[in-house]
């Protein structure tokens, strides 16, 4: 009878070390749609994500002659994928909703300012008023997945990472993963030993630097502005990122724009957006209670929304007496609207 | 006289709360945070990854012709690709300040400065 009890309560107890064991994770990086991709997760779900951001990433690239891009961009008569098809009629609808100021169609501007080339340089006037002319007049047909003439081409630049992320969402099971693509990142699922996932902001400035950590639950966040590609020609940086009113690099008061919510084109979308709208058009995004926004300022303030849970870094706070010789010590504040 | 409880004996009072004891600690141990565990930034040429050291594995990134080992909160490469194999000689590194150098293969590990370890970095 003793032994009896003992052995119960022996192996009640040998029972409870097996709570908190996790699925074993794996860590797997490619590169795809121009970045370093990082997925960490279950091996499945790795692989899982792996393979999508490959076959989107195949169907993405207007370089690729492959690429569903490269077909509507050379106007060849090629079947287009649903999931190209999907992303261009998200893409329009976001431009309808929130303004032309980001837009798929300004291919032709992306292009001559071909920052990945070996000379980077400013284009002419006259080419750029010729790209301007393009985009203008394109006209594209969501029924015939086409261009109606020789105006007009796609850049998906600025939403296929979003977009490329709810696709995987869509596919994950319960199973904690996370998958970084740089600027853009899904956190899915809960993290192993519970607890808020943490993010670290890269800064704009210095990018082995970090302004501070965000603590979030499941979500997507993207981030404009960090790591962009740029050029500098004549003391002048060149950002990656484009005016469209006169295809030039767009001139922003702001460094660095973080947008957190439940889907990722629309984090990718806007992270471009808020940058080329500036400070001026923060208000009424800061309000927005389905997303959060981290905007930093060329006046080195962090601007962030109420429902955002960030901590600069030690280092970054002029009043913990960081680091005297790191040229921009950042001010965080919260937004609140007058 | 029947005893409607069985009392304890001293030793079997002992081996209980040692089981006891020790399956709740194990269930502190595996599960605690380790807030001082650190990143490593791992470089070669315009190739750059980060990497908690928080948890154990063997890791290998496209574009870096080398294995990484991480064990214990420290990171060591293995697998390297060069004739001399010094980068693989320099074992663990697990401090902000030490590092790792492949020359013939242009990689470089260095531990991040001291802060908590993020899940990842956006920007």
């Amino acid at each position: 009878m003793r032994i009896k009890l003992l052995a119960v309560v022996a192996i009640c107890c040998i029972a409870l070390t097996g709570c908190g064991s996790d699925a074993p994770q794996t860590q797997r990086t490619v590169f795809v749609m121009d970045t370093a991709a990082s997925v960490k997760g279950t091996a499945s779900d790795v692989d899982l994500a792996v393979d999508t951001l490959t076959y989107l990433g195949g169907l993405f690239d207007r370089y690729d002659k492959k690429s569903d891009i490269y077909s509507i961009n050379n106007r060849l008569d090629a079947a287009i994928s649903d999931y190209t098809a999907e992303l261009i009629e998200q893409s329009v609808q976001l431009s309808e909703i929130y303004g032309g100021n980001v837009s798929i169609f300004a291919g032709d501007i992306t292009d001559v300012w071909n920052i990945g080339s070996d000379e980077p340089a400013v284009p002419s006037e006259e080419t750029l008023l010729n790209v301007l002319k393009s985009f203008r007049n394109a006209a594209f047909s969501l029924d015939t997945m086409s261009f109606a003439d020789e105006n007009g081409s796609i850049d998906v630049g600025s939403v296929a990472k979003g977009y490329a992320l709810d696709k995987i969402a869509e596919r994950l099971g319960n199973e904690c993963c996370i998958v970084s693509m740089t600027s853009s990142v899904l956190l899915h699922g809960k993290k192993p030993n519970g607890g808020k996932f943490s993010v670290s902001i890269r800064d704009p400035s210095d990018g082995e630097k970090s302004l501070g950590t965000l603590h979030t639950e499941e979500c997507f966040l993207s981030t404009s502005g960090g790591s962009e590609r740029f050029f500098e020609v004549g003391g002048k940086r060149y950002i990656h990122i484009f005016d469209l009113s006169n295809g030039m690099p767009c001139e922003t008061d702001l460094t660095s724009v973080t947008v957190i919510c439940d889907s990722g084109i629309l984090s990718d979308f806007l992270s471009t957006l808020i940058f080329i709208e500036g400070t001026d058009s923060l208000g009424k995004y800061m309000e927005d209670p389905q997303l959060g926004i981290i905007a930093v300022t060329d006046q080195n303030t962090i601007y962030i929304s109420e429902n955002v849970d960030f901590s600069l870094a030690e280092d970054c706070d002029p009043s913990r007496a960081g680091d005297p010789s790191r040229a921009g010590s950042y001010k965080l504040e919260v937004w609140k609207n007058e | 006289m029947n005893k409607k409880f069985h009392m304890i004996k001293p030793f079997e009072a002992v081996i209980i709360g040692s089981v006891l004891f020790g399956s709740i600690a194990a269930i502190f141990i595996m599960n605690r945070a380790d807030s001082s565990s650190r990143t490593a930034v791992i470089r070669c040429g315009d190739v750059r990854h980060e990497l908690a050291l928080d948890e154990d594995g063997l890791f290998r990134f496209d574009g870096i012709d080398a294995e990484f080992e991480v064990k214990n909160g420290k990171i060591r490469l293995i697998k390297a690709s060069c004739p001399d194999k010094i980068c693989e000689k320099t074992g663990y590194i697990g401090s902000s300040g030490q590092s790792i150098v492949c020359i013939p293969n242009k990689i470089t590990v260095a531990v991040a400065g001291s802060g908590e370890s993020v899940d990842v970095t956006v920007g």
